[in-house]
């Protein structure tokens, strides 16, 4: 076989078989093929492999293989996300900003759940002379009472006892007691059943547990 | 084979020369033909009939850039009005007509593409950069862009391209034996 007439054209030998030649280049490459004997015969012979590179599914599979491109949809999905371009036009970006701005819509539609308002019965115990106040079962309570002589920061002990003295209700490290004497204990809603109980502060520092102060107060049924 | 020489011969009313040409140009164009088309028996039909136009126009025409720039034009517009006929018929039939050598089917022999992608293997593992220009190009890139990817010129593009050719074709003529 003949040598190629012009070997600075026949180079784009297998740019034309892969169809990677510049379109400025193909006709001249083409016109070449037409007046030279070599690389048409080069190309013939070839043209079987060049017609596989080129539309071959299993060829483009390996090709792909070859450099590593990502297979996997992950890796497609992330790459399609966040792809070589400047930050602010990256997808994943108008992603994250726009479920920013609908946040509140969504709030605005499915507002979180909230514990319903339920009422709370007062209690106030003082150490004066009179009846034991009474207040309903029905719901919680804040007892609010006064020890005389206690410490805001001391430990105390705190029990609730039925009207056959058994304690009900029971904290044994009750320190919440302000610089005014008077500590504040929430009882929950149905804790206590209606009848009358005694509220029994004693000093747990103490050996004997002296008592220091004792109220009596009613519970009423629910109304 | 001197193409110029020839087509004095065959203008002077040499019917040997004219065959020739003819034989010459059927089997160039329809290896040029092949490649834009996709289908072996439409390039065929546009060679044939490209053929047929250069053998009636060619005593008359005058060659501006000479003889093969000319023939290879004929084959051009062929091309072209293939596509544009096709065109047409894609937008006036509406559904159940095949266009004939539009599939652009493509059914190679199984043990040619056995050795073919064992080939293809080897030189993937040994040029990186002929793997990676041909995924580029099957990404649609053009060669502007593959070269600039790649950090290549053209002329590099194209040497390298050729470089991995003669490796490719020297690991089929080997499978073959």
């Amino acid at each position: 076989m003949s040598k190629c007439t012009d070997h600075k054209i026949g180079r784009l030998i297998h740019a034309y078989e892969t169809n990677t030649i510049h379109p400025d280049d193909l006709e001249t490459f083409e016109l070449h093929l037409l007046k030279c004997d070599y690389c048409f015969q080069e190309v013939s012979l070839m043209t079987e492999a060049s017609r596989a590179i080129r539309h071959s599914e299993e060829v483009k599979r390996e090709a792909l293989a070859a450099v590593g491109e990502p297979k996997s949809w992950g890796s497609k999905l992330i790459k399609w996300l966040w792809p070589d371009t400047p930050v602010a036009f990256r997808p994943a970006l108008s992603i994250a900003l726009l479920l920013l701005m609908l946040y509140p819509a969504y709030l605005g539609l499915f507002p979180e759940p909230q514990e319903p308002v339920s009422a709370v019965e007062r209690l106030n115990l003082y150490p004066t002379r009179s009846d034991s106040p009474a207040v309903s079962s029905g719901s919680k309570i804040l007892v609010s009472f006064v020890v005389e002589g206690v410490r805001s920061d001391g430990k105390y002990l705190v029990e609730i006892q039925n009207s056959d003295n058994q304690t009900v209700f029971k904290e044994s490290e009750f320190d919440s007691f302000d610089d005014y004497e008077t500590g504040l204990l929430v009882i929950g809603k149905g804790l206590l059943a209606p009848g009358t109980y005694s509220l029994v502060i004693s000093d747990a520092g103490s050996e004997d547990s002296e008592i220091l102060e004792s109220y009596r107060f009613v519970l009423l049924p629910k109304q | 084979m001197d193409l110029d020489r020839l087509l004095q011969r065959a203008r002077s009313g040499d019917k040997s020369a004219e065959s020739e040409i003819l034989k010459y140009l059927s089997a160039r164009f329809r290896l040029l033909a092949e490649r834009r088309v996709e289908s072996r028996e439409v390039a065929e039909d546009i060679a044939q009939t490209a053929c047929v136009a250069v053998l009636e126009n060619y005593r008359t025409a005058v060659f501006d850039k000479g003889f093969a720039p000319w023939a290879h034009g004929i084959l051009r517009m062929k091309v072209g009005n293939y596509y544009q006929k096709r065109k047409t018929l894609r937008s006036t039939v509406t559904s159940g007509v095949e266009i004939e050598g539009g599939s652009g089917s493509y059914d190679p022999d199984p043990e040619f593409m056995r050795k073919l992608i064992a080939c293809l293997r080897k030189l993937f593992r040994a040029n990186k950069r002929y793997a990676r220009t041909l995924v580029l190009a099957y990404q649609g890139y053009s060669v502007k862009d593959i070269c600039k990817k790649l950090d290549a010129s053209r002329q590099t593009h194209y040497s390298n391209l050729h470089r991995a050719r003669s490796l490719l074709k020297e690991c089929l003529e080997m499978s073959s034996e």
